[in-house]
């Protein structure tokens, strides 16, 4: 069970090997480490040091090939396929450098998908949906498909879509790869509000100096290892943006 | 928690409208395969409905003897055995065990001249006594049975007196006369009494019958014998073994037929029938499901990543699985409906076609096949439908479940990676 002392998310020497015909491929080589309630971290690195593995495993998507994750207590080896699925729902928001939106939705649509999952009736979910929207400055594009709203409007969707179940944890794959730096500069601004004003912990794989800058800890990944950690100062002067 | 069954349709009709016309066109499939046995079945089933009510009209111990083999030749009469029924032979079969009377009659086929407009009609001869006995629930209308004796006097069918043709007007009165072309010679009969409306009874239409004395017939066509005997045995039962009797004894100089018999023989001919259309109609159906299958296998490889995202959301094994099958579960829902509509409308149509096909012609005597004619109504039974509407739904289902199941099993992170 969560207990409230226990960190966000912690890893202990977990590692991921990917295997192609004979030929094994280690993503992760033992990484350990903790994440705090409320805490706001990136992690950084080269390309195929593991960022993204590390990600889906801490985000219940992928299994580790040894090691341990434990979100909030639980331990994740412990679920199965349907409980992970759950922990994912209640838990967990992901935020994709493509968007990762259903094209077909429209706005309010995609931010009502983890709800539906959840078996919440439509008048519940499309007024929280909307509400998501407002927080993240959309609601009049509630009714707008994914193609017809510009990147960083789509991206705010992804981050309502992340955000509406209130999960503790959200993680961000290269949330600002595909925006420009105006909009990289906003989505931060609602990021850092967020994560003050409701304590929401969130794990932002990047390579963007403008968003680890931010951050309360910067992680750096190399070959599969933890290079360095590194504590920052808080930058307030974001929120003000 | 758990994801809402409607929520889950409402899913899966906004995927299908997204791709309106690969759906509309794998609905259509469902549809062909759906209305195709539908049709098959109602209309052949209506067939033997049809079929088996006329031959239920004659008694169920009544056997018909006719001189010939098998069913005669389009316009043929009888067969074409030269041997011919008469007073010795109804004496013959009378003895044999089982028997209980023997009713030779006569019948050709003549044109009614009524108003300047002819229509064909059937001349029988036949022991007007018996007619209520011969034919279950046939009544005097108006008027009298005559004098056996009277070569003039007639009693018509219903039809005759109200033609169709002239909306429900009675054209033809008791003591009236009604004139009929036999063979190039004209005949003139007094009618004398007007049968209530009775319908076909094996593969004569009563309706459209003048009935005369068997005398009279004898008289008027020259000739003492006979176009046929009815054989009425003591019990049902017996007409099996007294249609052995007769056809061992006359071997193939006559035929012999028992309602029974016939209904067997025909009903085996409509089930081999309905069994060849309605595969028809299921492989149509299965060609539609092998539809769904593909079309929902590139539907799941277009929709890998939304597969992922949807597993990255939280959405369970099961609930993608049923997300795809609803879509499937829809496509056979409107396939059916509409298949099960157009069905019903092409039974009719079909219905047309099948009395067709039915032997014609020949002489309009009771125990030939033809003239009498078979009008078939398309039978629709409420299990037919039920089973018309679920059908589809079934096989577009299984069609859907390896598809659906391939993408609920999908790993999430290669989902959300495709391109």
């Amino acid at each position: 069970m969560a207990t409230r002392s226990a960190p966000a998310v912690q890893t202990i020497e977990v590692t991921k090997v990917y295997r192609a015909g004979h030929v094994d491929y280690p993503a992760l080589r033992g990484v350990s480490l903790k994440i705090g309630k409320g805490e706001l971290v990136s992690i950084m690195g080269p390309s195929g040091s593991g960022k993204s593995t590390l990600l889906n495993i801490i985000g219940a998507l992928d299994p580790p090939t040894s090691g341990r994750v434990i979100i909030d207590g639980i331990d994740l080896r412990k679920l199965n396929e349907d409980k992970l699925a759950l922990l994912r729902n209640l838990r967990v928001g992901f935020i994709y450098q493509t968007f990762n939106l259903i094209q077909r939705l429209t706005a309010i649509e995609n931010v009502e998908m983890p709800l539906i999952a959840r078996g919440i009736p439509e008048k519940t979910r499309k007024s929280r949906s909307l509400k998501m929207l407002s927080a993240v400055g959309l609601e009049r594009h509630a009714n707008k498909r994914p193609t017809e709203l510009s990147g960083g409007e789509q991206q705010r969707v992804a981050i309502a879509r992340a955000l509406v179940t209130q999960p503790a944890l959200v993680l961000g794959d290269e949330l600002t790869g595909n925006v420009d730096s105006k909009t990289t500069r906003e989505l931060i601004s609602h990021i850092v509000r967020i994560n003050k004003a409701l304590g929401t912990t969130f794990v932002l794989v990047t390579h963007n100096p403008d968003v680890s800058n931010m951050t309360h800890r910067v992680i750096t990944l190399k070959d599969g290892l933890i290079e360095k950690e590194q504590y920052l100062q808080r930058i307030d002067s974001y929120t003000g943006l | 928690m758990r994801m809402q069954v409607s929520d889950m349709f409402k899913l899966a009709f906004k995927a299908l409208k997204d791709r309106k016309l690969r759906s509309l066109l794998t609905i259509l499939g469902i549809m062909i395969g759906s209305a195709m046995i539908l049709a098959l079945i109602a209309s052949s089933s209506g067939l033997s409905a049809g079929v088996q009510a006329q031959i239920e009209k004659m008694g169920a111990n009544t056997l018909t003897v006719s001189s010939g083999r098998s069913f005669g030749p389009p316009g043929g009469g009888g067969g074409q055995s030269t041997f011919q029924l008469s007073q010795d032979d109804v004496n013959t079969i009378k003895s044999f065990q089982g028997v209980s009377d023997v009713i030779p009659y006569y019948s050709r086929g003549v044109t009614i001249v009524l108003g300047g407009t002819s229509t064909p009609a059937t001349l029988n001869g036949v022991d007007l006594n018996v007619l209520s006995k011969l034919y279950k629930g046939l009544s005097l209308y108006d008027g009298a049975l005559p004098d056996p004796y009277d070569p003039s006097a007639a009693v018509v069918g219903y039809g005759i007196a109200f033609p169709s043709e002239a909306n429900g007007s009675q054209l033809t009165n008791v003591n009236g006369m009604i004139s009929v072309t036999l063979q190039n010679s004209k005949l003139a009969f007094l009618v004398r009494g007007i049968l209530s409306e009775f319908g076909s009874a094996m593969f004569s239409n009563i309706d459209d019958t003048i009935f005369i004395s068997l005398q009279a017939a004898q008289i008027l066509l020259k000739t003492s014998y006979f176009t046929g005997l009815y054989v009425i045995t003591d019990t049902p039962d017996d007409v099996a073994v007294v249609q052995q009797n007769i056809e061992s004894y006359y071997g193939t100089d006559v035929r012999a037929m028992s309602a029974s018999s016939m209904l067997s023989s025909i009903q085996s001919i409509q089930s081999q029938m309905t069994l060849y259309l309605a595969s028809i109609g299921g492989v149509s159906l299965f060609v539609a499901a092998v539809g769904i299958v593909n079309t929902m296998f590139v539907s799941v490889m277009e929709r890998t990543r939304e597969i992922g995202i949807l597993k990255a959301l939280g959405y369970r094994r099961k609930e993608i699985m049923g997300m795809f099958l609803s879509e499937a579960a829809l496509t056979g829902v409107i396939g059916g409906i509409l298949g099960t509509l157009f069905g019903y409308a092409l039974a009719y149509i079909m219905g047309g076609a099948f009395s067709f096909s039915l032997p014609g012609g020949g002489s309009r005597g009771p125990g030939s096949f033809g003239g009498g004619g078979v009008t078939s109504s398309p039978v629709f039974t409420p299990e037919l439908i039920v089973f018309s509407l679920l059908f589809p739904i079934g096989v577009a289902v299984l069609a859907g479940l390896y598809p659906a199941w391939r993408a609920a099993r999908m790993n999430a992170v290669v989902a959300l990676k495709y391109e």
